[in-house]
Parts: structure tokens; sequence; C-alpha cells
């Protein structure tokens, strides 16, 4: 096709065009890695081997709950009773693991500053079938199996090297978590690919045998989120056999668990044996999916504005082809030297793309991590290399056809001869609208698409959330006191808790004289915890119908609490002093409760009773709703205040006056005033808490944002080179034009009229395809809020943008006398 | 005495590019009148195109002035020297210059349609119709251009450039591009126009038709030689560059 020579000669053409060829390079770079990364994506979730030995052997066992009348009240729990699988696996296996999440983290007590950490419990098969590669010392093994209750432990590498300075000494030296002293026994490796069980944010730190899961001590007829049964098929295809076979031993034996409790009565457990990949990736490829197709949306548009470059630039280099045409060159002649430059632009176009998709697996690390599934396996994959490289070949070739196609060798060749003022390298008028109205259609769909859910996470980001969170502090308390063993009566330890309850309103009351303390409280959750959790309370609003039962997010804690957080209320009275220290059964609802209640929202004086009917609370008051909503809601749910007690879950929450801070060991130091069991665990500003929740929107909002902007510059880019090549064309006429005495103004009225038919033409066809797409996506569940302003802005912005670069595009023929654009200056 | 339709004063012209200055007109004083028939020859590169321009106000002059009926128009606006150069003159181009996409109608409409105040829609038929009928093309007034010969073409320019009734005709070589008997029966037509009232400004290497001017003006190096072949302005510049030669 072209040899050497042709390529040299084409580097140095290009170096003499640089603005054309850093266009082109940059449009297609951009474009080209947003759609490998984009790519890479997709397939790391969907297709590529997960870095485990015989992963489509892997399965993981759960069950779903279902209630009477067969729905499916939660997915992915598991029953106490399915323990007893362990014991005797079923023969279709050829290994087995349990594995179970801590759901509150935990702390680290043989260190000072007691730093917090997530655990893993589970038995020795996990380390085994997930092969978790060992930097240091040893896996569990049959010593760790269920019964043995040795207290060793496994470390990951990073809290390794984070706490314990990376010394290798640690293997054999003792831990202690909880009231529990661990030997460790090994260091995980980093590079070891944590199967992320319940979604991409979870990981752990260290690892404990199952014994030591507080889970394993639950009664019969528990149920417990977040503990899998994991499971090696011997063959592959023995899954949904495997799954039958335990479905029926499983409910047999949960029903035989919930025997004499009638809330439970007709309620099943349905086992499920999931294939790895398929609960790994989750729900997040209906995501990526739709970020694959907008970053090929992008790759047409610059596709299409790129043909648009090549052609003007073929056009502009007419006249030497016309002279190399009269010398005799050939066709293939001319075509070889537009070749040899395409190849070099295609070359430095695919370096840059593996930079930019370099830099999206960066930014997707560091912003989507919790977010979207396996993006640490990111990075160089044949397959990624192959798709990219095909890619590259496709662009190649179909700007070398179109290329081929639209230089006229005839036309050419007779273009010395005649007039001189003929053309051979033309697209036709036809073809040139058709470019436009193709690249306004594509850039507005895409704008409009993007504008939408734009507009959409900035509402969200925009709101108020209903509660100050800047200088708020969330500080979770380890408290070393020795648990409080179930066996102990009742009223023991009530009045235990009670005592812990004492001890925290006293803290709570020195840290409130601390010159750096606005104000404080004590509650089990604030507003919004670190890790998402909150507690929860039901209530029977009428007990002639008990089955009628609200849950509420419940936050047990003081008088404080509201003002602290700025909640305003709406209606009635903030809790006493006194009704705090007496734990009054009085209860503060907000607003979304209390017109669950009654649609007026008008509850003070109200009862609300506990289930069974033993407690009966008084509603004394109405907070303002949040508007917050997580990954649990999305809408506002119910809330309820308590004065009552503190269950589990306990922290203290602060204010700090501006510009004021607080460590770890001031407050330390503070809680040893009151008790010796207190300890600091983790300070977490409320801010931040806040921010984590909005993360997903703040995601939504960049990307789109990115996507917005790149698309709106192609389409300027694009829209402005067809222009500019037409006007290129013209321009001898466009003198002609004007040697008769057309004015500026009357040759930018006419190309506007011109140019404004095919961007019109195509805005309309993608205001239609909008149209439709919407109709359609009515039909599913997927819940779009069009906004007319999303609509109508990106449409109003093309037509400025046509404007614009109308007035651009002639702006060097019309400012210059008529002679310049005769002269083909 | 005749009316006075051009008047240039000391005008110059200088390209300047990247590398060199070019002065390709060097003080320029020339006039003419109603009714002249003017013809600018010299050798290539002497500034006759450039000249032409000038008076076509295509372009700009570097200095000097320059008044066409007495207005002054060399320091106009682009869009001024459109509007004059619509009303004042009429172009033909050695290579015809018609728009493609447009009808011979249509193209010899064009400088109506550009006038300051529209003509109207029956006044610029009959006057479209009387060009081409002027220059016996009146049945070709449906074709596009390009289905014309090179002479029929050069008819239908000179037809745009007559429609607009221009104080002054300008013609770049209106026989370059064709052969002998066309480029015969155009200058025919030329002097035809010219013997009725019009006055005439060509640019032509061809001796035969420059000698069937009034008035003839050799250019020599941006200068303006009289019938001797000796500068009319600034002799002795000239010698001192021939001397320095
Ligand atoms: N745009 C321009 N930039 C630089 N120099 C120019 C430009 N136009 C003309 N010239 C120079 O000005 C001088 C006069 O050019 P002009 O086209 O007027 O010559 P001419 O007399 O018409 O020649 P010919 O008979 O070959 O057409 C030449 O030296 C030419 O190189
Ligand atoms: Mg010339």
């Amino acid at each position: 096709m072209f040899n050497l020579q042709d390529l040299s000669t084409a580097l140095y053409a290009l170096s003499k065009a640089k603005g054309y060829a850093a266009t082109v390079v940059l449009t297609l770079g951009l474009t080209l890695g947003t759609l490998i990364a984009m790519f890479n994506l997709n397939y790391q979730i969907l297709a590529a081997p997960l870095p485990y030995a015989d992963e489509e052997q892997l399965v993981v066992g759960s069950t779903a709950w279902l209630d009477k009348d067969g729905s499916v009240m939660y997915q992915r729990i598991m029953p106490q009773t399915m323990l007893q699988l362990y014991t005797k696996p079923s023969d279709k296996l050829s290994d087995q693991a349990l594995f179970g999440y801590s759901f509150v983290s935990m702390t680290l007590r043989d260190l000072p500053d007691t730093p917090q950490i997530q655990i893993g419990y589970t038995t020795p098969g996990f380390m085994r079938m997930y092969q978790m590669p060992l930097l240091l010392g040893r896996a569990f093994a049959d010593a760790e199996e269920i019964g043995s209750h040795n207290a060793v432990a496994v470390l990951s590498e990073k809290i390794w090297r984070k706490h314990y300075n990376a010394d290798p000494a640690m293997l054999g030296r003792r831990i202690r978590i909880g009231n529990v002293d661990f030997t460790v026994v090994g260091i995980a490796a980093a590079a070891f690919s944590e199967p992320r069980f319940i979604g991409p944010s979870r990981t752990n730190d260290v690892w404990l045998p199952w014994d030591f899961n507080p889970v394993s001590q639950q009664s019969a007829n528990s149920i417990n989120g977040w503990h899998f049964y994991l499971a090696k098929l011997k063959h592959e295809a023995d899954r949904l056999a495997f799954e039958q076979e335990l479905r029926p031993q499983i409910n047999h034996l949960f029903q035989e668990s919930i025997e004499g409790l009638p809330s439970q009565t007709g309620r099943s457990v349905q086992f499920n044996a999931e294939p790895l990949r398929l609960l790994l990736k989750g729900d997040s490829s209906s995501r990526t999916l739709w970020m694959l197709a907008g970053s090929l949306m992008l790759l047409l548009i610059a596709a299409a504005n790129i043909t648009n470059l090549l052609l003007s630039r073929a056009a502009k280099q007419q006249r030497s082809m016309s002279i190399q045409a009269a010398l005799g060159a050939q066709r293939h002649h001319l075509l070889s030297q537009t070749f040899a430059e395409l190849t070099w632009l295609m070359l430095a176009a695919l370096l840059l793309a593996q930079l930019v998709a370099e830099a999206a697996y960066a930014l997707l690390q560091a912003y989507a991590a919790n977010t979207l599934p396996r993006l640490f396996e990111l990075g160089f994959d044949w397959p990624v290399l192959l798709f990219s490289l095909l890619a590259t070949l496709l662009l190649a070739l179909l700007f070398a056809l179109l290329i081929s196609r639209q230089i006229n060798y005839r036309a050419l060749q007779q273009s010395l001869q005649s007039s001189g003022k003929g053309s051979g390298v033309q697209i036709s008028n036809r073809t040139r609208q058709l470019l436009i109205a193709t690249q306004s259609a594509l850039a507005a769909l895409l704008l409009v698409c993007s504008a939408q859910v734009l507009l959409q996470s900035l509402t969200q980001l925009r709101q108020q959330v209903g509660f100050s969170s800047e200088q708020r502090y969330q500080i979770t308390i380890d408290d070393t006191a020795p648990t409080s063993d179930s066996n102990q009566p009742r009223e023991q330890r009530q009045a235990a808790q009670r005592q812990r309850k004492e001890e925290l309103m006293q803290v709570r009351d020195l840290v409130r004289q601390h010159p750096a303390v606005q104000q404080a409280s004590v509650s089990n959750y604030p507003p919004i915890s670190f890790d998402g959790v909150y507690g929860s309370a039901t209530y029977v609003p009428d007990l002639d119908n008990p089955t009628r039962i609200l849950a509420s997010r419940v936050a047990t804690t003081d008088q404080y609490f509201l003002p602290l957080f700025d909640i305003p209320l709406l209606q009635g009275r903030n809790f006493t002093a006194q009704e705090v220290a007496t734990q009054a059964l009085v209860v503060i609802v907000n607003q979304a409760f209390a017109q669950k209640l009654r649609p007026d929202g008008d509850v003070i004086g109200q009862r609300l009773y506990s289930q069974g009917g033993v407690l009966t609370y008084e509603i004394i008051g109405v907070s303002a709703n949040h508007n917050l909503p997580d990954e649990w809601s999305a809408e506002e749910p119910n809330r309820s205040y308590l004065p009552r007690n503190l269950i589990s879950g306990t922290s203290l929450l602060l204010q700090l006056k501006p510009g004021m801070q607080l460590d770890k060991t001031a407050l330390n130091q503070l809680m040893s005033q009151v008790s010796a069991h207190f300890r600091t665990a983790e300070i977490y500003s409320i801010e931040d808490n806040v921010t984590r929740v909005l993360m997903s929107n703040y995601l939504a909002a960049a990307v789109t944002t990115a996507l917005v902007v790149l698309s709106f510059l192609l389409a300027a880019i694009g829209i402005y080179g067809v222009l500019s090549y037409s006007a290129q064309l013209r321009r001898f006429e466009l003198g002609v034009r004007m040697a008769i005495g057309a004015r500026p103004v009357t040759i930018l009225r006419q190309l506007l009229g011109e140019n404004l038919k095919p961007v019109l033409a195509g805005l309309a066809l993608a205001a239609m395809l909008l149209i439709a797409l919407w109709l359609g996506l009515q039909q599913t569940t997927l819940m779009v809020e069009l906004s007319v302003g999303g609509f109508a802005l990106p449409l109003a912005l093309i037509v400025l943008l046509t404007v614009l670069t109308s007035l651009l595009s002639v702006w060097g023929i019309i400012r210059k006398p008529a002679i310049y654009a005769l002269q083909g200056q | 005495m005749k009316q006075q339709k051009i008047c240039m004063q000391g005008i110059t012209k200088v390209f300047a590019t990247d590398e060199m200055e070019t002065h390709a007109l060097r003080g320029i004083d020339l006039e003419i009148f109603a009714g002249d028939f003017v013809s600018i020859c010299g050798p290539s590169g002497c500034g006759k195109s450039t000249l032409l321009s000038l008076l076509g106000l295509l372009d700009m002059p570097t200095q000097g002035s320059y008044q066409i009926e007495g207005q002054e128009v060399s320091g106009l606006s682009l869009s001024e020297a459109a509007y004059i150069r619509n009303e004042k003159i009429g172009f033909i181009f050695q290579s015809f210059n018609l728009i493609d996409e447009l009808t011979v109608f249509d193209n010899i409409a064009l400088p109506l349609r550009y006038r300051r105040n529209a003509v109207p829609k029956a006044e610029l038929e009959a006057r479209v119709m009387a060009c081409l009928k002027t220059v016996d093309m009146t049945h070709r007034a449906g074709h596009r251009p390009n289905q014309l010969s090179g002479g029929q073409q050069q008819r239908i320019a000179i037809a745009r450039a007559l429609v607009g009734s221009p104080a002054l005709l300008l013609v770049d070589e209106p026989t370059g591009n064709l052969d002998s008997k066309n480029g015969d029966a155009v200058m025919d037509m030329l002097s035809e126009l010219n013997s009725n009232g019009t006055t005439l400004c060509m640019v032509t290497h061809d001796p035969r038709y420059a000698d069937m001017a009034s008035r003839k003006l050799h250019l020599l190096d941006g200068r303006i030689l009289d019938a001797e072949g000796t500068p009319l302005t600034q002799p002795e510049t000239l010698l001192r560059q021939v001397a320095g030669q």
C-alpha cells in the first residue's frame, strides 16, 4: 500500500500540519481510550477469568427467606441450621468452607491507638479454594477446623505494614481482638484478590477461625446476612443438582428450628448455589454497559469528526494531487501518501488511547472502588489489547475506504487543464449535509442523556441533607468490659446496661465541659453512621390491629441529639433531662412517620406500642425529615427517637467549636475519669459520612460532566471541521460573490441558512429517538425524571454552536478583501 | 470636458510575505473618464492584475488616494466597499468565474440581489433578460454554466457585469481562456459596449486587442510608462534603479 519513503514524507507533511495532526490524535486518542477502558471494565465484570483456579467450579451458597405467601423477604441470608451441612458435605463437592463478615468493626486492643479492623470468620477451605497467597507463615489448616477453638489469626499485609511496621517477628506474636488473644500464624500477601461476596466496598483486615464468630454461638433459629456457605463442585455441571439436593434438606432443618414460633409459621428458606462470577458481578453490569454504550457513542462522533478532518485535508492537498496526477501518478500513488499519514495518526492515537485508558483505570479505582466490582484487576490484559488493536484497525480501514471513495481521480486529472477551478476531491453536498446531520444527532443524543443524569445528580447534591454535619463527629467506643453473659438473668443484664448508660452520660457531661466542644450527645448512631448501619425499631400503632407493624430507624439518645444536628422539631417538644434519666416511654417521630400514622401528620399525644403491646410510648414531638437517600432506602424512611435505652453500637456525638479539634488521647483521658473500660475506637467526621453516601451522586455527576464536556467539545470540533471544510471548498465561489458586491454579512447569513438546515434535521432525528427511548424506558422499572431544561438546553447549545462555528469557518474569508478568496489564499 | 470616473493618485501596493516585501505598484496616478476604453499591458508580473483589483476595490492600496465619481474610496470598510463594487463596478474575469450551482439567469441576477435596496422582482427579471439579449444568450437562461462552452460562459459573465449598470467595467484577460474566434467575438462585444457609452478598463497581453482601446497604458515594474516607454512619474527613481542593477 505504501513504502518507507511514503511514511517519512507523511511524517514531514504532518509536522507541517501540527494543528490537524494534534486534533485527530487527541480526538481519537481520548475517545478510543475511553472506549478501551469501558470495554476492559465490562470485560472484567462479565468475562475475564477470576483470579482463582477452577473458578467455574466455585459456588456460593445462601438461602432466600420466603414469607408465608412465597414472596422473598430477604435474599442471601444464612439460617443457623445450615451449619449442619458443613459436618456432612454433599459428595458432589471437592471442598467447602464457611465464611462470615463481622457486622461491626472490631478493635486491635493490643495497640495503644486501638485501630478498627474488619474481620472475616472462616474455615480452612476458604483459603484453599481461593488460594490465599501467604507472604509469611501459613494459612488456616485442619487445626483450625470448626470446633478446634484454636485462637490464631491471619493478618492482611496492609494491616501488618500499617500497624506492625511490617515486622516479620509478628509471626507467633499475639494480637488482641475483643477480649481474646490470637496468635498470628500468617500474613496474607497484598496480591490476594479477596472475593467480595457482599459488594466491592467491604474488605477484611484479619481472618479468624469460624469458632470465634459470634454468630456461631447463636441459637438454632437465628438467621444472619453476610454469611455464606462456600463450595467447590467436583464438576461444574453439577451445580443445579447440588442445589436441588440441598434445598429440601436445608428447608427441613429450618422448619424444625422454627417449630413453636407462631410468627414464623409458614415461612421457608430456599437454598441457592450461585456461580461465584454471578454473585461478584452483582447488578453492576447494567451500569457499566451503559457506560460502554456512552463511550461507543463518543467514539462514533469522533469518527465522524475525523472523517471530516481527513476529507478536508485531502481537499487542501487537492492542488498537489492534481499536479501529481498530471505528471502521471496513478490513483494508488495518490492514496498511498494519505494512507501513510493515516497510519501515523492511528498509531499515535492508539498510544495515547492506552495512556487515557490507564488514567481511566486510576480514576475508577480512586473514585468508584466502593461501587463497582473487580476494579483492582483492571489493567493490561491480552483480550483488551486485542480489542484496542481491532478497533483501531477497523477505524483505519473505514477512514481509508471513505477517503479513497472521495478522491475522484478522473476529475483530478482534468482539473489542471480545465479552467483550473474544478475540484477532484470533493464530498458531494449530500454527503456533507449527512455528515453534519449525523454529527449533530449523535451529539444531541449524548448531550441530552448525560444532561438528564447530570441534572438529577446535581439536584440531589444541591439539596440540604436535613441536618448539620460540619464540625460534627461520631466517636465509636470500644468497651473493654467483659461482655455480659447471655446466661445471666435478665435483670442483671439490664442493670449492667443501665450502668453503662449512666457512665456514658457522665462521659458526655465531662466532654461538654471541654473547651473545644460546643455540644455533645450519646446515641446508638448519628443520623448517618460511618458504616451506613442504623438501629431499627418496630411499633404497632393500633392495638386493635396488631398485625400492622411500622418499622423505623431508631436513635436511642438524649435531649442533646436533635439540637446538636440542628434537626428542627415541627411539632411538640424535645426530651427533658428527666425523661432521659428515667428512660421515660416517650418518642419523637419524623414527619414521614407521622404522616403514615395520620395523613395530616398531627400525632402529638398519640400512642405507639411495642410488638406484643408490652410497652406504650407517647409521641411528644415530630421532627423534620432528612433528605439523604442511601443504599437502603431511596425515600426518607420512618425515623424515631427514644430516650429509653441504649442498644448496641454506642457512639458519642460531638460538635466542636469552629476551628477546634479533639484527638483520641484527649478523649481517652476524659473517658478514663469515668470508667477504665472505655476507649475511643475511632473518630469519624459526619461530613465524611454524608459525602460517602453522596459518593454515587458525585460519581454520576463527574462522569456525566465529563461526558457532556467531551461530547460538546467533539461536536464543536466536528461541526467546525465540516463547515470550515465546505467553506474552504467554496472559498473561490464566495470570492466571486464578494467581487460582485456581496457584503460579509450577506455571505454569513447565506451560509448560516445553509448550515442550520442539516443541523436542525439532525436535532429533529435525535429528538424523535429520545422520545422513543423515553417511551421505551417507561415500560421498564427504570426511574427517569425528565427535565425540560436538560432536553432543550443541549439542543439550543448545538444550534448556538452551529452559528458560532459558521462564523468561525468563514471568518478568514470574509474579514479580508475579496481578492484573497479569489486568489485562493 | 469629459466626466471623470476614476482618479488615482500616488497609489502603491506592497505585498509583505514571510521572506520579502513585493512592491507590486509603486506610485500610480491614473484618471479615467466617462466613455474611455483603457487597455493596460505590460510584462508578466508588472502589476496589471494588482492594479485592476485595486480599481475594483477587491483589495485596498497600501498608500495613495482613490476616488470613484468623486467619492474617496481608499479607506472604506469591507462592507462599504462591497456596496460600491456592487453599484459602480462590473467585473469580467479571465476564467469567467460563474457559480456552478446557479443557473445562467441566477448568475446574472446575483449583483441585483446583493443591492443595498432590494430590486423589485419584475424589474430584476426585465434587466436580466435585457442583458441576456445584449450578449445574445436569451435561449440559455435556464442552463447551468457547465453546460455552456467557454465563449458562451464569458458572454454570460459579461451580462452579469453589465446587469448593475456599472460606472466602470473591469476586464482581466477576457480572452485568455478562449480560442481566437471566440476571443474576437468577445472583443467585438466589448468595443460595441464602449461605443454605446460604457467605460472600460481592460488588462490584456494581446497587442491586437490592446490597439482597440482609445487609451493604452504600459505598466513596468509597478509604474505607468508614457507612450515612448519612459515613466510618467518619478523618472529619477527608476533611473537610479536601472543604474543600480
Ligand atoms: N498576494 C500576493 N502576495 C505577494 N505578492 C503578490 C501577490 N499578488 C501579486 N504579487 C506580486 O505582485 C507582482 C504583480 O503581480 P500581478 O499579479 O499584478 O502581475 P500581472 O501583471 O498581472 O502578471 P501576469 O501578466 O503574469 O498576470 C508580482 O511580482 C507578484 O509576484
Ligand atoms: Mg495577471
